[in-house]
């Protein structure tokens, strides 16, 4: 009888689990052959040298999307596609120090009035294509400071609610433009086990 | 939803057994499965209450399917960065009528740090315990190196499975005993049920006592977790 159990808890497991895919965002990891026409031809000159390179697809409701992520000359980068496979951002992952210190003493100045404790996580450059695609790659593969380049802070926050994630972005001037809250991934399966 | 990119992982366990199955004179297998409930109290303090039993499946060289013991757990966390936590925990072990072994209490103490610089998550846990029985106390110093990260992807959505690895060094030291060295590796695949719940299966092998008296230890484990 016992032995049995496991099978039913199996089971039970995968009707739960194909339930639980309906209705949610997704993001995960798909075949180099399942991007949109184009993005690798686009993509081509600047992938001599890459590693880790992987291809993700997003999905939310309707709406997909196709990311792009390697590591070249010990920089990564992550290259986002609408579903068409438009090119929506390039994105590159820096330090503090790559950021000039007027706009960083303003995104300091933003972040301290507005959490009574913060730490920053990850920082990003991202270059937005605002109508020529092969221009903004040249842009960010040049890792250029630009005026139309936005900065993508995480940070780990404490304050009256609790630890919080927040993904923060702001202009080439430190100006904030947004801020939405990061979902945080529970610990409790690994901890106590 | 791709998965196609990820056959060794679901053969690693399979691997790992085959590998002990070779020449292990002194192994004991057990099933473990458990069930485990966090909430939270305050936006900093949680609680964790499971209940796990340990079935002695293979001993003695033979195949079997008994009951060894029943744990009663409670864990109260306390969240001291957004990456570092600290833990009491109390467990009661009951095994009398199960098998010729005696009840436990055990109190544990607990420090753990993170971190994710990508993909991976790096989980470090520092334990202290006290297992009380009713012929001695036993001290435990536990340090546990772990890694988790998705299969499917850089999240982890519902519906997509995970993979947890642990390496755990124990030392126990009493009152008119020899100190004992113990060294675990633990690999679980998991499913992301729903926004709550989770479940994992998994293998945990032991060394035992490995400066006196070696004994090889297999756990087959199954877990199902709910966080609220």
């Amino acid at each position: 009888m016992l032995l049995k159990s496991p099978t039913f808890v199996i089971l039970l497991f995968f009707c739960v689990a194909s339930f639980g895919q309906k209705k949610q965002e997704q993001e995960f990891r798909i075949d180099k052959k399942e991007l949109p026409d184009g993005v690798m031809a686009l993509l081509s000159n600047y992938l001599d040298n890459a590693k880790r390179l992987r291809y993700y697809k997003e999905r939310d409701g309707e709406k997909s999307s196709y990311e792009v992520k390697f590591k070249k000359d010990k920089l990564h980068y992550s290259i986002e596609f609408d579903e068409k496979g438009v090119l929506e951002d390039v994105e590159l992952l820096i330090k503090q120090t790559d950021i000039p210190n007027e706009p960083f003493g303003k995104m300091t100045q933003y972040l301290k009035s507005n959490h009574n404790k913060y730490r920053i996580k990850k920082i990003q450059r991202q270059y937005v294509n605002t109508g020529d695609a092969a221009q903004t790659l040249k842009e960010a593969f040049q890792n250029r400071i630009l005026p139309k380049l936005r900065y993508e802070l995480i940070i780990a926050t404490k304050d009256e609610n609790g630890y919080g994630e927040f993904e923060l972005t702001f202009d080439a001037n430190g100006e904030h433009l947004l801020t939405r809250k990061a979902v945080k991934t529970k610990y409790d399966h690994v901890l106590f086990q | 939803m791709c998965c196609s990119s990820r056959p060794l992982w679901l053969s690693l366990p399979f691997l790992f057994i085959v590998f002990l199955g070779r020449s292990q004179e002194n192994l004991t297998a057990y099933w473990q499965p458990s069930l485990a409930i966090n909430y939270g109290v305050t936006e900093t303090y949680s609680h964790n209450f499971s209940l796990q039993n340990r079935n002695y499946i293979f001993e003695e060289e033979e195949l079997q399917l008994n009951v060894r013991h029943l744990d009663l757990v409670h864990f109260s966390n306390l969240q001291l960065q957004d990456n570092q936590s600290i833990a009491f925990g109390v467990l009661y072990r009951f095994r009398e009528g199960f098998d010729d072994g005696t009840n436990e209490l055990r109190l544990t103490q607990q420090y753990n740090i993170t971190s994710k610089p990508f993909v991976v998550r790096y989980g470090q846990r520092w334990r202290t315990e006290q297992r009380i029985t009713s012929a001695r106390t036993t001290h435990r110093f536990r340090y546990r190196f772990s890694l988790d990260f998705p299969l499917q992807g850089e999240k982890l959505d519902v519906g997509e499975a995970y993979f947890v690895g642990n390496a755990e060094s124990l030392l126990s030291i009493a009152n008119g005993s020899l100190p004992q060295y113990d060294a675990r590796l633990t690999l679980n695949l998991g499913w992301r049920l729903s926004d709550t719940s989770k479940f994992q299966f998994g293998v945990e092998y032991r060394t035992e006592d490995f400066s006196q008296d070696l004994q090889h230890v297999l756990f087959f484990l199954s877990a199902l977790n709910v966080s609220l």
